[in-house]
C-alpha cells in the first residue's frame, strides 16, 4: 500500500516540477518578446519624431505639395494611434502605410534639386533611413521571438497549461514588402582542403 | 548555433583551468630547482618550503593574469591593434549599422572602435556579448559601400554573439603571459647558476628552461589555430548571412577584401585570428595553409554563393 502512494508522490512531484519548467520557459519566452516589442517600439517612436522634421523641410522648398504633406500626416497620426493599442498586426499595417507614403514625400523631394543640396535634410534623411533598417532588424528579432513564444505555448505539453495560465499566441509584424525568406543556412564545414 | 555557444563556454573553462595549472606546475618546478641547486642534499624541510612558495607565488601570478585577462583583456588587444573609439557623427555609418544589426540578434550594443589603416580589415573582441567591442579599419570604411560593411559586421556580431571572442580573448591573453612565465624561468635559471657550484643541476635548469620558452613559441600558433578552428570563420559568414538575409552583401565585401589585399600594419598572432580577413596574408604552398587562422577567400565565397542559391529557388 505505501508502495503504490510513493509511487502516486512521485509521479505528482514529477508533474509539478515539469509544469514548474514548462511555466518558466514560457514566461522567459514572453518576456524576450515583450523586450523586443519595445525595441520595435523605441525605433517607431523615433521615426514619428523625425517625420514632422522631415515635412517641415521639404515645405520649405515645396510649398504646393500640399497632397503629399497631408497623407504623410495623417498616416503618421494613424500609426501612432495603431500604436497605443498594440497589436503587433495593426501597427505593421498602419506603419506600412506611412512607408509608403514617406517613399512619395522623397520621390517628390527627388525633384527638387535645391532641396538636396541642403544638409540638414540630407541629414535627416540619412537618420530616417538609419531608422528604417533598425526598424526592419527589429522586426525579425520581434517575429523570431513571437515565432519561438507561439511555437512554445502550442506544443504538447505545454499547451495543456499554456491557456489556463494566460499565455495567448501574439502576432506577427509583417513587413512592407514581401518578406525576404531567411537563408537555408549550411553550416556543414567546408569541403577540406589539401591540409584540411 | 547554441551548441556552438555551450563549447565555446566550455572551452573558455577548460582554457584557464589549463593554464592556471601549467603555472602551478611551473611553479612547483621552479621551487624544485631552486630547493635543489641552493640547498644541500638531504635537508628535506627546506624543500618542501621553497616548493610551496613557488608553487603559490606562481597560483597568485596566474590567478592575477586570468582575473586581467577577464577584466581588461579587450582592452589590452585593442591597444595592440592601435584602435581608437569611433567618433559617432563622423562614423555615424559604421554606428547606426552596428547598432541596428545588434538590434537584430538582441543584444546590447558593442562598442565602436577605428583603426587607422589603409589595409580593409574587421575585429571583434570582448568577454561577452555585454561587454564587446567592434573594430573597423580606415581602410575598410573607404572601401565598402553600406551593403559591403553590412555584411562584414555581421559577421563580427556572430563572433561576439557565438562567444568566439570570449574564447579567443582567452587564448590570446593567457598564451602571451604564458611567453612571460618562459622568460621568468630563463631568468631564474640564470640567478640559480649565480649561486649555485653544482654544473649538473645548472645544466639542468637551463634546460627545463630553454625547453618551456620552446615549447610556448612553437605553441602559440597552433594553439590558437586549434581554439579557433577556420571552420569558425565559414560559420560567422553563414551567421552573418542569416542575420542580414543578404548574402550578397557579404560576397562582394569579401571580393573587394581580396582586391585590396594587403598586411595590416599593427598585427600579430593575437589579433590575426579575430579579424575577418587573414591581416598576415600568408595563403601560399601547403605548409603555410596550415598556420592560416582563415580558410581561403574563394573557398568563403563559394559557400555563400551556395546560400544564395538556396535562398532564391
Amino acid at each position: 500500500m505505501t508502495v503504490v502512494w510513493i509511487v502516486v508522490l512521485v509521479i505528482v512531484l514529477l508533474l509539478v516540477v515539469g509544469a514548474i519548467w514548462a511555466f518558466n520557459g514560457m514566461v522567459r519566452r514572453k518576456q524576450r518578446v515583450a523586450e523586443a516589442w519595445s525595441q520595435i517600439d523605441v525605433e517607431l517612436k523615433r521615426r514619428h519624431d523625425l517625420i514632422p522634421r522631415v515635412v517641415e523641410t521639404v515645405k520649405g522648398y515645396a510649398a504646393h505639395e500640399r497632397g503629399v504633406f497631408d497623407e504623410v500626416t495623417q498616416a503618421r497620426a494613424a500609426a501612432i494611434s495603431a500604436g497605443r493599442d498594440g497589436n503587433a498586426a495593426d501597427v505593421a499595417a498602419a506603419e506600412n502605410t506611412l512607408s509608403t507614403t514617406l517613399r512619395s514625400l522623397f520621390a517628390v523631394a527627388e525633384n527638387y534639386p535645391a532641396l538636396r543640396a541642403v544638409q540638414s535634410f540630407l541629414d535627416l534623411q540619412e537618420q530616417l533611413m538609419a531608422t528604417e533598417d533598425k526598424i526592419e532588424y527589429a522586426r525579425r528579432y520581434y517575429n523570431g521571438s513571437a515565432r519561438d513564444y507561439n511555437s512554445a505555448i502550442q506544443s504538447f505539453p505545454r499547451v495543456l497549461i499554456a491557456r489556463p495560465l494566460g499565455f495567448t499566441p501574439v502576432g506577427y509584424y509583417a513587413g512592407t514588402e514581401a518578406d525576404r525568406e531567411a537563408p537555408a543556412v549550411d553550416f556543414a564545414p567546408p569541403p577540406a582542403g589539401p591540409t584540411g | 548555433m547554441y551548441e556552438q555557444i555551450a563549447r565555446n563556454k566550455r572551452r573558455s573553462v577548460v582554457l584557464v583551468i589549463a593554464f592556471m595549472l601549467v603555472w602551478l606546475g611551473a611553479g612547483a618546478l621552479i621551487g624544485w630547482l631552486v630547493a635543489t641547486t641552493t640547498h644541500q642534499p638531504g635537508a628535506a624541510a627546506p624543500v618542501a618550503a621553497d616548493l610551496a612558495t613557488a608553487t603559490a607565488a606562481a597560483g597568485v601570478l596566474a590567478l592575477l593574469a586570468v582575473v586581467f585577462s577577464l577584466t581588461s583583456g579587450s582592452n589590452l588587444v585593442l591597444a595592440v591593434a592601435g584602435a581608437t573609439p569611433a567618433d559617432p557623427q563622423r562614423h555615424r555609418r559604421v554606428y547606426d549599422l552596428v547598432s541596428a544589426l545588434a538590434i537584430g540578434d538582441g543584444l546590447p550594443m558593442p562598442a565602436v572602435y577605428v583603426v587607422d589603416d589603409p589595409s580593409p580589415n574587421a575585429f571583434a573582441t570582448g568577454v561577452s556579448p555585454q561587454r564587446a567591442a567592434i573594430t573597423v579599419t580606415t581602410g575598410l570604411l573607404a572601401v565598402m559601400d553600406r551593403e559591403e560593411l553590412e555584411g562584414v559586421l555581421g559577421h563580427e556580431m556572430s563572433h561576439i554573439k557565438n562567444y568566439d571572442t570570449r574564447l579567443l580573448l582567452i587564448v590570446t591573453t593567457l598564451i602571451g603571459m604564458a611567453g612571460l612565465l618562459a622568460s621568468v624561468v630563463w631568468r631564474s635559471a640564470f640567478f640559480v647558476r649565480g649561486r649555485s657550484r653544482e654544473g649538473a643541476s645548472v645544466t639542468l635548469v637551463v634546460l627545463a628552461a630553454g625547453l618551456l620558452l620552446a615549447v610556448v613559441g612553437f605553441l602559440v600558433g597552433p594553439v590558437i589555430r586549434l581554439a579557433v578552428s577556420r571552420r569558425r570563420e565559414s560559420l560567422a559568414d553563414a551567421s552573418s548571412v542569416q542575420l542580414t538575409r543578404n548574402p550578397v552583401g557579404l560576397i562582394r565585401a569579401l571580393r573587394e577584401l581580396q582586391a585590396n589585399d594587403r598586411p595590416l600594419a599593427r598585427t600579430n598572432h593575437a589579433t590575426a585570428a579575430m579579424c575577418i580577413d587573414d591581416p598576415l596574408q600568408h595563403h601560399e604552398g601547403a605548409i603555410h595553409r596550415l598556420f592560416d587562422t582563415h580558410p581561403p577567400i574563394e573557398e568563403r565565397i563559394a559557400a555563400l554563393e551556395r546560400m544564395a542559391e538556396g535562398m532564391s529557388v
